[in-house]
C-alpha cells in the first residue's frame, strides 16, 4: 500500500504510514486527497504563512504508471496569495518518482528552524541540512542536487519562494512549475528549500492494467488535437485568439495584439530546440527553446501559451526573445508566469493611469519596456523596489495605491486572471468566476465550444446543441462548466493531464474508468468518476464557504462585466463585433441550480448528503 | 441540392446570420461551399478562411456532426448540416 508521510518541520519529525485507503478512494488520490487532508486540519482560524498550515505533496493512482500523462503530482496548502483553499499541480518526472517511491501523500507542518532539504530514498525519509542552497535559484539547486543523488528527482523553490513572494511556484524538472496560489511562498516560510526524491522500483501494476493503458496511450496519441499538440506546442493558440478576440492585450484593455505574428508558433519556432514530453505522454507537447546570441541568451522548457501571453500581449511586449528569456528567469526565481505577468501589466496600467511610478526612477514602466518587464521580475523576486509591493499580488497591491487601482488589479478570489479573454469566451468567464482556487483556466478547461468539439458536444450536451458551440453564447455555458469541473477535478486526483482528457477528449471518463478499475480498491464508471469529481469540487467549495465565501467572491472584474471590449479584423481594421461584456449573473444562476447549491454558491445539506459529504453538513 | 451551414464565433458576425441554406450544383465539394461563402460575403470572408488559397489550420467544420479531415476535397451530399467554427482551445 502507498504511504502517507507527516514531516513536522519545527521538530524535524518523521512519521510514514499507510495512507487510509478508504479516504484515499473516496477521492480518488492527489487533489481530491490533498483536498481533505487540508480540510480536516487546516481551519478558518490558521493564517496561510504560519506553522499551522499545512503543505501537501501528493500523487494520484495513475501518476507514475504506463497510464498515458500519469505524470503529475499536486501541491495543496491555503494559499498566501488568496487566503482560501489553493493548490497547484505539475508534470513532469518528479510526481511519477514520488509515486514510484511509494508516496501518496506527503504532509508538512511547523517551521524548520534553518533551511532544510527531504530526501526520500524508496521509502526512507531524511531531512537534511539545506543551508547551502538557500539563496540559490530552483536551477542551481536541482543541479548541484542531481549531482550528489545521482538519478534523483528535485522539486524546489528559488528566490521568490525564500523571499515569501505571493505568486513564487515550486519547479520540478528545471523548467516544470506547481505554479499557481503562491505555494512556493509556503514552502519558503517553512524553509523547506527542496524535496529529493529517488525511486528503485516501478508503480505495481497488473498485466489487465497495462492493457487498457496501452490502448489509451493508442487513442491519446493519435487524437487529432493531440497532434496539434505535438506539431505546435500551446502557442498555436496566439493566431486563432487573436482572431476572434481572445488574446488578452495591455491588461485586457484590449482583446487583440497588433503584433501577434512575432510571438506566435511560427516565431517561437525559430527558437526552437527540440519537441519533448513528460512521463508517459504520448501527447508530448513540451517545446525546449534556446536563445544563442545576444543579451537574452539562454535555454528553457517552454514558454507555454500563458506565458508567451503574460509577458508578450499582455504587457504590450512584442518581442519573442525577451518571453523565453523571462520565462527562463521566472523558472529560475521560481515565480508563476500568470502572475507575474498580471503584476507587471497591472503596474503598467496604473502607471498609465498616473497612480503609480518607479520609486528608485530607473523604470519608465511603459506598456511593452523590456528593462522595465525584466527589472520588475527581479524585483518581485528579491521584493526590492517596487517589486515589494507587487509581489504581494494584483489585489493587495490595489489595496495599498487607492480605490482607482481596484479597477485594474483583475483577479478573482485573490487570484490573478490567466489568458483567456472573458468577454469573448464565456465560457472560461464562468470558469474563472467560480473557480475554488481563483481565476483559473484549468480548473474548469471548458475548451468544448473553443475547440470547436462537435462530437464531445452532442455526446455530452446533445439537449444544448448548437448553442454551446458558440463561444459567446451564455446560455449553456453552466452545463460545460459544472462538467468539466468535475472532470478536470478526476484528472487532478488520479494524477493525468488533461491534455487527454477536457482540453480535446481524447480519453473520456469511461475510458479511464476502464484502466482505473484495474487498480485495487478502485471500481468505477465512468458517472461514477464525474460523480468523485463533483465530491472533490463540493469539498473544495466547502472549505471555502467555511471562511465566508459565498457569490460576491464568485465575481469577475468589472472591466469584464461593463467595458465593451471590440474585436477588429486585424487586418482590414474593420470592426467585427463591439460592446461584448459579460452576463455574469444570468450565468451563476443557472450554474448554481445544476450544482444543486444555493443562490449564494453554498453547496446544500441535501447535496452534501447526496455526495456522501454529510459529516460536512455541521460546517454549513 | 441543398445544404444547411450553421455559422459559429466570427463567422456569425462576418454574415449576420446564425446558419442559411444554399444551393449547390450536385457533386459539390466543401471548396466550391467556401468559394460561394467568399463570393457572398467578401474580402473578409476570404481572409477569415485561407492563407494563400489553403484553408487555415485553425478553422473547423463539421458534417452532420463529424469533424471532416482533407476538408476541401470532401463532397457534399443533399440536405447535409454543416458547422463553420474557429477552433481555438485552452492554454
Amino acid at each position: 500500500m502507498a504511504l502517507t508521510a507527516y514531516i513536522n518541520l519545527t521538530t524535524e519529525e518523521i512519521r510514514a504510514a499507510e495512507s487510509p485507503v478508504e479516504v484515499v478512494v473516496k477521492y480518488l488520490g492527489s487533489r481530491g486527497y490533498a483536498a481533505r487532508i487540508l480540510y480536516d486540519n487546516v481551519g478558518p482560524e490558521v493564517e496561510p504563512l504560519s506553522r499551522e498550515n499545512c503543505l501537501i505533496f501528493s500523487t494520484g493512482p495513475l501518476t507514475g504508471t504506463p497510464w498515458p500523462t500519469g505524470a503529475r503530482y499536486t501541491v495543496t496548502a491555503k494559499s498566501p496569495l488568496t487566503g482560501i483553499y489553493g493548490y497547484a499541480n505539475s508534470s513532469g518526472f518528479f510526481g511519477p518518482e514520488l509515486r514510484k517511491a511509494g508516496f501518496d501523500a506527503l504532509v508538512f507542518t511547523g517551521q524548520a528552524q534553518k533551511p532544510l532539504i527531504l530526501v526520500i530514498e524508496d521509502r526512507e525519509l531524511e531531512l537534511i541540512d539545506g543551508g547551502e542552497f538557500w539563496g540559490k535559484t530552483t536551477e542551481e539547486t536541482e543541479r548541484e542536487l542531481k549531482e550528489r543523488f545521482e538519478g534523483c528527482k528535485v522539486a524546489s523553490i528559488g528566490p521568490a519562494g525564500e523571499n515569501l513572494v505571493r505568486v513564487a511556484s515550486v519547479i520540478n524538472d528545471y523548467g516544470r512549475a506547481a505554479a499557481r496560489c503562491g505555494m512556493g511562498a509556503v514552502m519558503g516560510y517553512k524553509r523547506l528549500k527542496a524535496v529529493v526524491v529517488r525511486a528503485s522500483s516501478e508503480v505495481p501494476v497488473t498485466p489487465a492494467f497495462k492493457q487498457v493503458a496501452l490502448e489509451m496511450m493508442r487513442k491519446t496519441g493519435r487524437h487529432p488535437g493531440s497532434k496539434s499538440l505535438r506539431k505546435w506546442g500551446t502557442v498555436h493558440l496566439v493566431d486563432p485568439k487573436n482572431i476572434s478576440g481572445d488574446l488578452p492585450t495591455r491588461n485586457h484593455q484590449l482583446v487583440q495584439f497588433e503584433k501577434a505574428d512575432k510571438v506566435n508558433a511560427v516565431s517561437l519556432n525559430n527558437y526552437l530546440e527540440k519537441n519533448d514530453g513528460c512521463y508517459s505522454c504520448p501527447i508530448r507537447c513540451s517545446r525546449f527553446t534556446k536563445v544563442e546570441h545576444g543579451r537574452y541568451q539562454g535555454r528553457t522548457e517552454g514558454p507555454e501559451y500563458e506565458t508567451v501571453n503574460s509577458l508578450g500581449p499582455l504587457v504590450a511586449n512584442d518581442n519573442m526573445e525577451l518571453i523565453i528569456y523571462g520565462n527562463l528567469l521566472c523558472n529560475r526565481y521560481g515565480m508563476d508566469t500568470i502572475s507575474t505577468g498580471m503584476v507587471i501589466a497591472f503596474a503598467m496600467e496604473c502607471r498609465e493611469k498616473g497612480l503609480l511610478s518607479d520609486p528608485e526612477g530607473l523604470l519608465s514602466l511603459e506598456w511593452g519596456d523590456e528593462q522595465s518587464i525584466l527589472g520588475l521580475i527581479e524585483r518581485i523576486a528579491y521584493r526590492r523596489g517596487l517589486g515589494d509591493l507587487l509581489a504581494q499580488g494584483v489585489r493587495s497591491a490595489a489595496l495599498k495605491l487607492g480605490k482607482e487601482a481596484k479597477k485594474y488589479a483583475l483577479h478573482v478570489k485573490g487570484l490573478e486572471m490567466p489568458m483567456q479573454e472573458p468577454r469573448i469566451c464565456k465560457g472560461m468567464a464562468l470558469g474563472h468566476s467560480t473557480s475554488n482556487r481563483g481565476a483559473d483556466h484549468l480548473y474548469a478547461l471548458p475548451t468544448i465550444d473553443l475547440a470547436g468539439n462537435v462530437e464531445a458536444a452532442e455526446k455530452l450536451f446533445p439537449q444544448c446543441m448548437p448553442e454551446i458551440l458558440e463561444p459567446t453564447n451564455e446560455t449553456y455555458k453552466p452545463d460545460m462548466v459544472v462538467y468539466t469541473e468535475a472532470y478536470c477535478a478526476v484528472s487532478d486526483a488520479l494524477g493525468v493531464c488533461k491534455f487527454s482528457t477536457t482540453e480535446n477528449f481524447a480519453l473520456y471518463p469511461e475510458d479511464i474508468a476502464r484502466g482505473l478499475s484495474e487498480l485495487p480498491g478502485y471500481n468505477h464508471s465512468g458517472e461514477s468518476l464525474i460523480r468523485a469529481g463533483e465530491r472533490i469540487v463540493n469539498l473544495e467549495r466547502m472549505y471555502n464557504h467555511r471562511l465566508g465565501l459565498n457569490r460576491r467572491d464568485d465575481q469577475l472584474p468589472d472591466r469584464f462585466l461593463g467595458e465593451g471590449a471590440t474585436v477588429y479584423n486585424m487586418d482590414s481594421g474593420e470592426v467585427v463585433k463591439e460592446g461584448l461584456v459579460v452576463d455574469l449573473e444570468y450565468m451563476l444562476d443557472r450554474y448554481y441550480s445544476l450544482r444543486e447549491w444555493d443562490q449564494q454558491g453554498i453547496p446544500t445539506s441535501s447535496k452534501l448528503k447526496s455526495l456522501d459529504l454529510a459529516d460536512l453538513i455541521k460546517d454549513l | 441540392m441543398e445544404v444547411t451551414i450553421k455559422y459559429f464565433s466570427v463567422f456569425r458576425a462576418l454574415t449576420n446570420r446564425v446558419e442559411e441554406n444554399i444551393n449547390l450544383a450536385a457533386g459539390a465539394t466543401i471548396n466550391d461551399l467556401l468559394e460561394y461563402l467568399v463570393k457572398e460575403y467578401g474580402r473578409k470572408m476570404e481572409e477569415m478562411l485561407f492563407s494563400r488559397k489553403k484553408l487555415k489550420g485553425y478553422i473547423r467544420i463539421t458534417i452532420n456532426g463529424k469533424i471532416v479531415r482533407n476538408v476541401q476535397e470532401y463532397e457534399l451530399h443533399d440536405q447535409d448540416n454543416l458547422y463553420l467554427i474557429v477552433a481555438l482551445a485552452g492554454g
